[in-house]
């Protein structure tokens, strides 16, 4: 593993990190929509007009995005916008299952391992074509495959998947051979898209990295459940027409639109208004407002996600093994830190910044993964125990000094610690302001810093800061996130430069361990090693705010089922489950799918104009403030103007 | 009996006598605006608040950990203007955020007055290379468009009060620099500064001396004006998410409203009490510049 991510530079940490936290919390984006704003003020008055509302037909699926495509090149891009663009014009060999997202068939039908995990052999179907009527056979698999191990761009998102495999053989049509080095616990999850060989072979390695593989180079050849006809990277707009020819069975829609929109309540509005069809990454308190109205149906839905407070656990060269970087001696020392474990609030996080959406935090992997998640026997390993904080750090020598402030052991000043947030995001933000106060509890001193993303990504391989806010998406298989804290990933994936040989030890164990108990024992262990460490200090659980028309749309499967999220999940089974709300019948027996005529009553009640109340009089109010300052704007310009006027002899 | 029998009075105390008298007759000028009176009774109150903020709200309010609201509640009579989405109060808030926000505004005004007036007097005093390349860099200031100029530089510089401060007292002196020019341009030419000039005053003594005392009442009604587009700049600054983060003022109290979507959730109480602050706050300071203009500039009254 390790050998494939010291390929990928920092830039590599950086893209997974964007990625990763891309669509969730909200962002603040309204400084580009300023400017946006400005642009399009210059532009004629046509352009400002709204595309038709053609939500209203059946056939279309329109759904607001707030974060554009990078890139339809599923080799470049790194936006979780993109992996979603992907999901419907590519196949995966192997996808996620809808209920606890484990490996479930796709392409392949079945698949089976020799005794010793070293090969692995995947048996496809044989009925699926691209788009411009070639068949789509296992060629095409080992040619994707092999184009990931061959390393260069290809690599930097998908190698990972492909960590100890040798060879990749099309042995027939319908059959994949993989050979490995070594056993790979996370085989068989291949979420590579698959791309069709006789169109990618006139792709050069050197040239991948420029392709846009977008309709205005041609028609892009795919094989997934809905085809791009419009749209462009960094665009506004993506529409994708359904494959009627697709071997799942046809989806139940046309089409399919995005729309960007700059930030939540523009969409949301957009949604009240009935312009699109579907909202995500919304607050909890915009889906709050939602849930009362007549024809939207609103959920806070599990992610599979944490967010955490990461301390600098000690930043070195690594050539030289020479501490770099300037962090504050008292976050290195692991007693340190795990005392600071008691003086976080969760539940009140989860109540106020969080707005009651999510969980309290506890350990690296997320409740959505029982099986390998780590409870403590202690029932209050988590809670908030101020007196049980002070405690601690009274026993590891940070006593209160003679001006009221916590001292080193040896007895010189702490200092301030620096808590670096992130600015784009009003959740970090938040979190290190109530921390900063609960460390003023505890007599240390400390300062909110704030950094873009980008730039706080070079400050943490810099060492250059004590604790920052951030968080992590973890993918179904534990593994790549255990990854992150191992001392290999120090200066490359690894933010909080945490490097303990036990931890490194059962990491390698688990890597290889065929037998599933005894993996999740070794993970568990290695949770149990960063509760006393405390590199991170996991402050809660997130989920994202999802809306719908349900008097227009139904027969959305949460994912995972029960009490997951409706899109932008793994895989594109929801666009295929997804119909108009007149024909959503039982849903074709999907048990928990929202919408269903027969379900809970969810369905919505199709032609009721949704009620104006708080979100109308709120944007009128808010336009009249807006309106009041142009006045008060327009008049002052008036008498500047006229003042200069009158000065002039 | 007269002054002029009186025992010897110095021509210091002379000076402050008139100035002292100038003073007054501005006073009841200005009393007669009733608009400017206005203006300047509700600036007084933001003013005095903003001062007494310790005393009418205690800072604990501030504080994230011991709100005891619950998430947007609507106005009670526990909480008179709501609360945010921590359970603050929003009065708090706002009577904290008065502060950040007159303070950003008197400061940066300031700074652009400084400059402003510098830059002004020294292009209009001296003619030449040194008045034509001030007045080229006055007038490239004026034309490059000010907001998107402010963002660049907001986050260039990085997100702290001071910062703010910088970044509008820098972008709003050249409308400033060219009024005090024209003026400067004017008194440059009158003859008593022919006649010192050809006493022998050198340049620091007739700008000193003569030209700066005339253009400050120009100065002082201008600052008026300048805080208020200053508050106005630094509100779309912080409202943009370039203000400074960790401090309340009513720009990042509307970023904050806009950011959990008290649109959509009608929490109106979050929006408009520091939108309405704002709208007085500027329109008064609007009302008071005005005032002053006619007071200072009485040729502007006789036209009426």
């Amino acid at each position: 593993m390790r050998d494939v991510l010291v390929r990928g530079t920092s830039g590599d940490g950086r893209a997974v990190r964007s990625r990763v936290r891309s669509g969730h919390g909200r962002q603040r984006t309204r400084l580009l929509a300023a400017l946006a704003l400005v642009a399009t003020a210059l532009l004629p008055a046509a352009a400002l007009q709204p595309a038709p509302a053609n939500a209203a037909d059946g056939g279309t699926f329109t759904v607001a995005l707030t974060n554009e495509v990078d890139s339809f090149n599923p080799f470049l891009g790194i936006e979780a916008t993109s992996f979603e663009m992907w999901a419907l014009m590519y196949d995966y060999l192997i996808g996620y299952s809808m209920k606890d997202m484990s490996p479930t068939p796709a392409l392949a039908t079945e698949w089976d391992t020799s005794d010793d995990g070293l090969t692995w052999t995947f048996h496809m179907r044989d009925d699926v074509t691209w788009s411009d009527g070639e068949p789509l056979t296992a060629n095409d698999v080992a040619y994707t495959y092999n184009r990931v191990l061959d390393g260069g761009p290809e690599a930097a998102t998908w190698s990972s998947y492909l960590v100890g495999v040798q060879k990749i053989e099309a042995t027939d049509d319908t059959t994949v051979v993989l050979t490995l080095k070594k056993p790979n616990a996370v085989l068989p999850l291949l979420p590579i898209p698959i791309v069709p060989e006789h169109v990618w072979k006139d792709v050069s390695e050197k040239a991948v990295k420029s392709y846009a593989n977008e309709p205005k180079d041609g028609t892009v050849v795919g094989s997934g459940p809905f085809r791009l006809v419009e749209g462009t990277a960094g665009g506004s707009t993506y529409r994708f027409e359904a494959n009627p020819d697709y071997w799942k069975g046809a989806p139940h829609v046309d089409e399919v639109v995005y729309r960007v929109y700059k930030s939540e309540d523009p969409a949301v509005q957009a949604l009240v208004k009935g312009e699109v069809d579907f909202v995500e990454g919304i607050s909890a308190l915009q889906v709050k407002s939602l849930q009362g109205k007549e024809g939207i149906t609103a959920q806070n839905g599990d992610s599979p996600g944490f967010d955490e407070i990461a301390f600098n656990t000690g930043s070195v060269d690594l050539d030289t093994g020479k501490p770099i970087g300037d962090p504050n001696p008292a976050v290195l020392d692991p007693k340190f830190r795990f005392a600071l474990n008691f003086a976080i609030d969760r539940d009140q996080l989860i109540r106020t910044v969080y707005q009651g959406a999510g969980q309290p935090g506890a350990t690296i992997i997320p409740p959505a993964y029982p099986e390998y998640q780590w409870t403590s026997d202690d029932p209050d390993a988590f809670a908030y125990n101020p007196e049980k904080a002070a405690q601690l750090l009274d026993e590891a020598g940070y006593v209160v000094g003679s001006d009221g402030k916590r001292t080193m052991p040896d007895g010189s000043p702490i200092g301030t610690l620096r808590l670096a947030a992130r600015s784009d995001s009003e959740t970090s933000l938040d979190v290190m302001n109530y921390f900063k106060e609960w460390l003023a509890d505890l007599d240390i001193d400390s300062k909110v810093e704030t950094y873009e993303s980008s730039k706080l990504t070079d400050v943490i391989l810099e060492g250059t800061f004590d604790t920052f806010e951030w968080g992590w998406y973890v993918e179904p298989d534990p593994d790549s996130m255990l990854s992150y804290l191992t001392c290999g990933q120090r200066g490359n994936w690894s933010d909080s430069w945490y490097c303990n040989d036990a931890y490194d030890e059962l990491y390698q164990s688990q890597h290889v361990e065929m037998d599933d108990a005894k993996r999740a024992d070794d993970v568990k262990q290695m949770q149990a090693l960063l509760y006393d460490d405390a590199p991170y200090l996991v402050t809660a659980y997130s989920s994202i705010g999802e809306a719908f028309r349900s008097d227009r749309f139904a027969c959305f499967q949460p994912q995972p089922d029960p009490g997951g999220i409706w899109l932008i999940q793994y895989g594109s089974q929801n666009y295929l489950n997804l119909r108009p709300a007149a024909d959503a019948g039982d849903c074709d027996g999907l048990p928990d799918a929202v919408g269903a005529v027969d379900s809970s009553g969810n369905g919505g009640t199709p032609g009721t104009k949704g009620s104006d109340d708080g979100g109308g009089s709120g944007a009128m109010i808010g336009v009249g403030v807006l309106a009041g300052l142009a006045v008060v704007v327009g008049g002052i310009a008036l008498v500047r103007r006229r003042a200069t006027a009158d000065d002039r002899e | 009996m007269s002054a002029t029998t009186a025992a010897p009075v110095s021509a210091r105390a002379l000076a402050r006598r008139r100035r002292r008298e100038a003073w007054r007759r501005g006073w009841t000028t200005f009393r007669s605006h009733r608009a400017g009176m206005i203006g300047l009774t509700v600036l007084t109150v933001f003013v005095l608040v903003a001062l007494l903020a310790p005393l009418l709200a205690p800072a604990e309010g501030l504080e994230v950990t011991k709100a005891t609201g619950g998430v947007l509640e609507k106005p009670s009579g526990e909480f008179w203007l709501g609360t945010d989405d921590k359970g603050r109060s929003v009065l708090t808030l706002l009577i904290w955020g008065s502060r950040i926000s007159l303070f950003v505004g008197l400061m940066a005004t300031l700074i652009s007055m400084v400059i402003g007036t510098i830059i002004g007097i020294t292009s209009g005093y001296f003619g030449g290379w040194t008045g034509a390349i001030l007045f080229r860099l006055t007038e490239w200031f004026l034309v490059i468009p000010f907001l998107p100029l402010a963002i660049v530089m907001a986050t260039v510089l990085g997100r702290s009060l001071l910062n703010i401060v910088i970044v509008i007292g820098v972008t709003s002196w050249p409308g400033t620099a060219l009024l005090i020019r024209s003026q400067t341009l004017t008194i440059r030419e009158r003859p008593y500064l022919e006649r010192a000039r050809v006493l022998g005053a050198g340049s620091t003594h007739q700008i000193r001396r003569h030209i700066l005392p005339n253009v400050m009442p120009m100065v002082f009604a201008n600052t008026t004006l300048t805080v208020a587009i200053a508050i106005l700049t630094e509100t779309t600054l912080s409202f943009l998410g370039l203000g400074d983060p960790t401090r309340v003022s009513w720009g990042t109290m509307l970023d904050q409203a806009f950011g959990v979507g008290a649109i959509t959730t009608g929490a109106w109480w979050f929006i408009v009490p520091p939108g309405v602050c704002v709208v007085l706050v500027v329109l008064c300071f609007t009302l008071v510049g005005q005032a002053l203009e006619e007071v200072l500039n009485p040729r502007l009254g006789e036209r009426r």
